[in-house]
């Protein structure tokens, strides 16, 4: 058995929290030049080059990139032969938000129940996923998902043999009528099969790949490269002030269905893309 | 890019020049509200009450700003989705406002509401938290302290970039933008 401190695992969550919050990512830094190349329309071009000069900003460490600081969402790999001493893990990951809000100055971004709107004051709770994995290892993905981008995402129960087109239409559709409201140039990911719970879970993991990266199943690999085209097709572009860059990427994750079922789960991810890995 | 000055609050002379895609840089003072805070005023209006801010003639910023830093007044502070806002935006044409700030499209009756009474809406970039938070110069809490990030300040802003998204012709950018890049079949 290893035994990790609770406390260490906080102050590594806290870190990763500002970290995200302060530093954009490589990839996204990339992805934004290229958009910043390749884009047809000058008004989205103005707008990217903005979303650079944000960056370089924020990476002062006074200004979060962007003021919805987001709930946070850690899937947790556990290795079985890991006990953590002081604490739950999981009250370790939520001080770790805690921690963060206070000495990041997160904004407050949490309501404590969905119709009476409190807020809890900490961004707290945290969405904790976990998975048992063997070994001595602990795994985190520290994401930071915004709330505008969170409302842009729907999932479905398909017909079981809609075809591969019909399925892209669905997901077209949803950025379509919702892609503009959720700061654009996104960040899609896809959840295809498992069942009602297991979908939209399937969308949010496949947001954890880097950008630029497509599936290692040829077939799916070929999906994310339609789907891809098809929504920068639509014309939305950067801040849905039209232009040719409306998506970064679409990253699909699949799963085993029932034979009655379809289930899809489109997650909108906004450029801002707060996400981090840690392994302690 | 090249941007027409405007000062706040909005002149309305000036609003009939503004043509959709035009890059604005604002400079003065505007008030900012939200879900919660514009919740309250739709309720305090349908009970035939006042609004604890005159809104006339202002620029309504929909933003919930991060906590500032020692000295400062507001963290970052870019713009929230206008679309959630739709259901409120009643309220704000009833207590006079000259235009609103936010991100995102609006729907096509909220578009032609806005031109019939002669309201600009302007879009800011979405996601550029910091670099709008750096435009903010000064910022007091005018209401609904409690609501935190959703409480309404009076924000004093210089060299703040936005776009014209909907006009007093009634253009509407996330109209026309898409439909010029469109080249689906
Ligand atoms: S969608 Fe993303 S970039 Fe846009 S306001 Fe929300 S968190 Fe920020």
């Amino acid at each position: 058995m290893r035994e990790i401190q609770a406390e260490e695992i906080t102050s590594v969550v806290a870190e990763a929290i500002k970290n995200i919050n302060f530093h954009i990512r490589p990839d996204v830094k990339a992805e934004l030049q290229r958009a910043l190349e390749e884009e047809a329309s000058p008004l989205g071009r103005q707008s990217l080059q903005l979303l650079l000069e944000n960056a370089q900003m924020a990476a002062a460490g006074v200004l979060p990139l962007c003021q919805d600081t987001g709930t946070t969402v850690i899937f947790a790999e556990v290795g079985q032969e890991v006990r953590i001493v002081g604490a739950s893990l999981e009250e370790a990951l939520q001080a770790g938000v805690r921690l963060a809000t206070r000495e990041g100055r997160l904004r407050h971004s949490i309501a404590v129940h969905p119709l009476s709107r409190g807020n809890s004051g900490d961004n707290t709770p945290a969405v904790v996923h976990y998975h048992p994995i063997p070994g001595k290892a602990l795994k985190l993905f520290v994401m930071a998902k915004g709330g505008g981008c969170e409302n842009a995402s729907a999932m479905a129960m398909l017909p079981p043999l809609a075809s591969r087109h019909g399925v892209g239409d669905y997901i077209v559709n949803i950025i379509r009528t919702n892609g503009a409201a959720a700061c654009p140039p996104l960040i899609i990911g896809i959840g295809l099969g498992g069942n009602f719970e297991t979908a939209p879970l399937l969308a949010k993991r496949a947001l954890l790949r880097k950008i630029g990266e497509f599936s290692p199943d040829p077939e799916t690999a070929k999906l994310e490269k339609v789907l891809l085209r098809r929504i920068n097709e639509l014309g939305i572009g950067p801040q849905g002030w039209g232009g040719s860059i409306t998506a970064l990427s679409v990253s699909i994750e699949t799963a085993p269905c029932h034979i009655a079922s379809l289930p899809v789960a489109v997650n909108v991810e906004c450029h801002s893309h707060r996400l981090t890995e840690v392994k302690i | 890019m090249s941007a027409t000055w405007l000062k706040l609050p909005l002149e309305p002379l000036v609003l009939r020049d503004l043509k959709v895609g035009q890059w604005v840089n604002l400079s003065g003072s505007l008030y900012t509200a939200r879900d919660a805070a514009l919740k309250q005023i739709f309720d305090l209006e349908a009970d035939n009450k006042q609004p604890p801010v005159d809104l006339k003639g202002q620029l309504i910023y929909f933003v919930g700003p991060t906590p500032p830093a020692p000295g400062e007044s507001v963290g970052s502070a870019g713009p929230t989705t206008s679309r959630r806002m739709e259901h409120f935006i009643p309220a704000l044409i009833e207590a006079g406002v000259s235009g609103i700030m936010g991100k995102g499209p609006l729907s096509q009756s909220t578009v032609k509401e806005l031109q019939r009474k002669g309201i600009i809406y302007l879009a800011a970039a979405g996601g550029a938290g910091a670099f709008y938070g750096s435009k903010v110069r000064g910022a007091t809490i005018t209401a609904y302290e409690e609501l935190g990030p959703e409480a309404i300040y009076c924000m004093h802003i210089e060299n703040f970039p936005a776009v014209v998204a909907i006009d007093l012709e009634g253009g509407d950018l996330f109209e026309q933008g898409p439909k010029t890049y469109r080249k689906e079949t």
